[in-house]
């Protein structure tokens, strides 16, 4: 019981993985903008 | 069933730890060699390979290796979830030591290894990509191969392979699986030399691995014996030569002992006994490293005039330093026929990297059906850090 619980528990996660880089793919996301103010200023000439 | 040694399980337990510290620590290194921008990702690979691994091996990664044998190639699932690895030990495996203290101490073989592979695509690769690879790598690439060659069982067991702790299993894997992983992800878009950020944390992230690998090495005697002591002392003089040899040969060709290379030559003496510790005398385990500096630094001469973007370069250091120490166990190992065991090295050798090479390719293709490997231009342009992240490892001002 125990062991199908985790089994579940961890599949789910790697899906929920798949499915993150799967949308990823359709929106790629830029949280750096609202995160870290002027981060895009320091790096692109890096 | 074995009779528990308090001394060997101590020594069983406290190795599991030691190799442990070695995954963060491989973080460490590489992070201390990729650009600012990009520190807490490559951090991140090596941490997260190391949660994500424990898990898996638990649920069926240890099964798939060391579980009971199916046709020489694989472990059944009976140890699903380590359903039935107990208290007791494994007489087939460590007869002196917990079973469940043997397969903590395997798992910490199989955290490490997908976590080297991540220094080939290093500052390019979506966090998401590497997280799904590492599962799927080590569940077709990494549980296989360690049963053929350490499951009881095993085919290339059978026929006599000798991988004291991991020469085959760990290094040659990882680092042929890097070569694929760094040809099918393309180079990164910042061109010229990429200079290390950090090269004091390269240094220390290179002397945590070395502590930690006394417990790799050391610790696959499974017992607190001679041969650990044996082990012990080669993990100790290989990587030092190692580190000589490297130095010298570029300090000959460039005019100054580097640092970087003293601790690359550091690791690929580390790689190349780790197949033989307990197999050759402390002398030869200096030749060992020595061979292995040279073999490893010309393959890093070699890999930079190729158009594969290893960024770290893992495949020269792990996978010629692997195969260098895999081959020369056959020449210095003690008390076997040195021309028939060289001959079986080189078959064990031969087919971890045609099998490896091959499912990584094929685990990279499925992983690019549901996204991605490469982060976006622009993500790579503004790093990995603030892009998969949304952290700095700094606080710029």
């Amino acid at each position: 019981m125990d062991v199908t619980i985790a089994l579940t528990g961890f599949l789910a996660i790697l899906a929920a993985w798949a499915a993150i880089g799967y949308t990823e793919r359709a929106h790629e996301r830029s949280r750096f903008t609202t995160t870290l103010p002027g981060a895009r200023e320091q790096f692109t000439d890096a | 069933m074995g009779r528990i040694s308090a001394g060997d399980t101590a020594w069983v337990l406290t190795s599991a730890a030691l190799v442990m510290l070695m995954t963060p620590a491989l973080g460490f290194f590489y992070a201390g060699l990729v650009h600012r921008k990009n520190v807490l990702s490559t951090l991140m690979h090596s941490f997260l390979a190391l949660c994500a691994i424990a898990v898996q091996w638990v649920l069926w990664g240890y099964t798939l290796a060391f579980g009971p044998d199916w046709h020489h190639v694989i472990g059944t699932f009976a140890w699903l979830g380590f359903t039935h690895v107990g208290l007791h030990p494994n007489p087939a495996y460590a007869p002196t030591v917990p079973h469940l203290a043997f397969a903590l101490f395997q798992m910490m073989f199989a955290a490490i290894t997908p976590a080297l592979i991540t220094g080939a695509f290093a500052e390019r690769k979506r966090f998401a990509a590497v997280l799904l690879f590492t599962v799927l790598w080590s569940t077709v690439v990494y549980d296989p191969i360690a049963h053929w060659v350490w499951g009881h069982g095993g085919w290339l067991a059978n026929l006599g392979a000798l991988d004291f702790a991991g020469g085959t299993v760990v290094h040659i894997s990882s680092g042929v699986a890097a070569l694929i992983c760094a040809w099918m992800l393309g180079p990164r878009l910042r061109s010229g030399p990429h200079e290390p950020h950090d090269r004091t944390m390269m240094l220390l992230g290179t002397a945590l691995c070395w502590f930690g690998w006394f417990g790799f090495n050391a610790g696959s005697a499974l017992a607190a014996n001679g041969v650990a002591a044996l082990a012990f002392i080669n993990t100790s003089v290989a990587p030092a030569m190692g580190a000589l040899a490297w130095m010298t040969l570029g300090w000959s060709r460039t005019g100054m002992p580097s640092a970087v290379g003293a601790a690359a030559g550091c690791v690929a003496g580390l790689v190349a006994i780790t197949p033989a510790a307990g197999y050759v005398t402390p002398a030869a385990s200096i030749v060992i490293g020595a061979i292995a500096a040279i073999g490893c630094y010309a393959a890093v001469q070699l890999r930079a005039r190729m158009h594969i973007d290893d960024a770290l370069d893992v495949f020269p250091v792990h996978g010629i330093g692997g195969t260098i120490g895999a081959l020369l166990t056959g020449v210095f190992a003690l008390h076997v026929a040195v021309a028939h065991q060289t001959l079986v090295q080189c078959a064990a050798v031969a087919v971890v990297w045609a099998y490896t090479a091959a499912m990584t390719y094929a685990v990279l293709k499925f992983v690019m059906l549901i996204m991605p490997l490469r982060v976006t231009p622009d993500q790579e342009h503004l790093g990995l850090d603030l892009t998969q992240h949304a952290e700095a490892a700094y606080q710029w001002t």
